[in-house]
């Protein structure tokens, strides 16, 4: 009696063992990408990456902003009507020149 | 006496075996326990919750930049536009402005295209040979988005990325940047342009020959289907172009 109740025992702790090395070992198996799983070397990259993009995004709002007061102060001293939309179509030509199904980086 | 005890060696023999079969499990639990261990080396467990938490709120601001970006330029174009609406002359260069600003992706876009779905293959696993096939890549980005130039699209976005002349794609580690914004899988892809070209460059057999046997043999996730309606939002990012001269 005692001998079975040893052996139920011993397949109960086996079972539950089976079932944790087999979550355990498809956790590890599986593919996936996460922020968590890179090296501290990617992340450094990256966020470097990220660093150097605000800061174009800084300098292109601080450019916007400059162009927008002097667009205001030109409009309401009443000479810059033409001279707003023609310096508007050369920014935008500067863009689309280099735009032509170009392929990515 | 002495008959009476050979009976008992079998049956310490079974206890042994009963006990070797959650031995060799616990065994195997705890080796790759460990191997999880050593995989994640130490100076990845110190240092990437910061790093981690850094990069989110880079990105975090990022997207707030942009928001102002995307307004100011809106608020330079209403100055644009009310001034140039007296003479012929000003018209005609707002039509020209709107024209420019439509060609670099600074304006959003609708109309009928395609859609192109990509995406890692399910359940790989990382001791697989073919690892490397069975995820996408920034060079997959980078050959579908040259594929619906091809094929003549007008306005293109990377999971609402606007896809300009100044785009970047390119990963760092399995993470993958487009116009500097983390991304990961699944990619929607979408083309506004001629459904039949589009379709037609990405059916053409001599196009994406890796992506497409990449999805016949490893099962990576790449699919073409015709859409209406699309929409394609404007060019977020900053246009900063240095070294170049209007002509």
């Amino acid at each position: 009696m005692r001998t079975n109740t040893g052996a139920i025992a011993m397949a109960v702790v086996a079972l539950f063992l089976g079932v944790a090395a087999a979550a355990q070992f498809r956790s590890q198996d599986v593919y996936s990408r996460s922020l968590q799983l890179e090296t501290p070397s990617s992340l450094t990259t990256l966020i470097a990456n990220l660093s150097d993009r605000n800061n174009e995004l800084r300098n292109e709002i601080f450019d916007l902003r400059r162009d927008i007061e002097s667009a205001t102060n030109s409009v309401s001293s009443g000479q810059g009507t033409l001279s707003e939309a023609d310096q508007g179509s050369a920014s935008a030509s500067t863009v689309d020149s280099t735009s032509a199904r170009s392929p990515t980086s | 006496m002495t008959a009476a005890a050979p009976p008992l060696r079998p049956r310490r023999v079974g206890r042994s075996l009963v006990l070797l079969l959650p031995a060799v499990l616990f065994g195997l639990l705890v080796t790759l326990q460990w191997r999880t261990q050593t995989e994640r080396s130490e100076l990845s467990v110190r240092y990437n919750p910061p790093l981690i938490d850094a990069a989110n709120a880079l990105q975090n601001e990022q997207n707030r930049l942009k928001t102002e970006l995307a307004g100011l330029r809106a608020r330079l174009d209403e100055i644009q536009r009310n001034a140039s609406t007296q003479t012929g002359a000003e018209r005609e260069l707002q039509a020209r402005i709107d024209d420019l600003l439509g060609s670099a992706g600074l304006t959003p876009r609708a109309g009928d295209g395609v859609v192109i779905q990509l995406d890692d293959a399910r359940n790989v696993s990382v001791s697989s040979r073919d690892i490397d096939k069975s995820i996408c890549h920034a060079t997959d980005l980078t050959d579908i988005i040259n594929t619906a130039w091809k094929g003549g699209a007008d306005a293109i976005a990377v999971n609402d990325e606007r896809i300009v002349s100044s785009s970047s794609v390119y990963c760092v580690g399995s993470t993958i940047m487009v116009n500097g914004t983390l991304m990961s899988p699944p990619f929607n892809v979408a083309a506004i342009g001629p459904q039949n070209g589009l379709l037609g460059a990405f059916d053409d057999p001599a196009q994406l020959q890796d992506i497409k046997q990449r999805r016949d043999v490893q099962g990576l996730g790449f699919r073409v289907t015709r859409a209406s309606a699309i929409h394609v939002p404007a060019f977020s990012g900053a246009l900063n172009v240095r070294f170049a001269e209007p002509h």
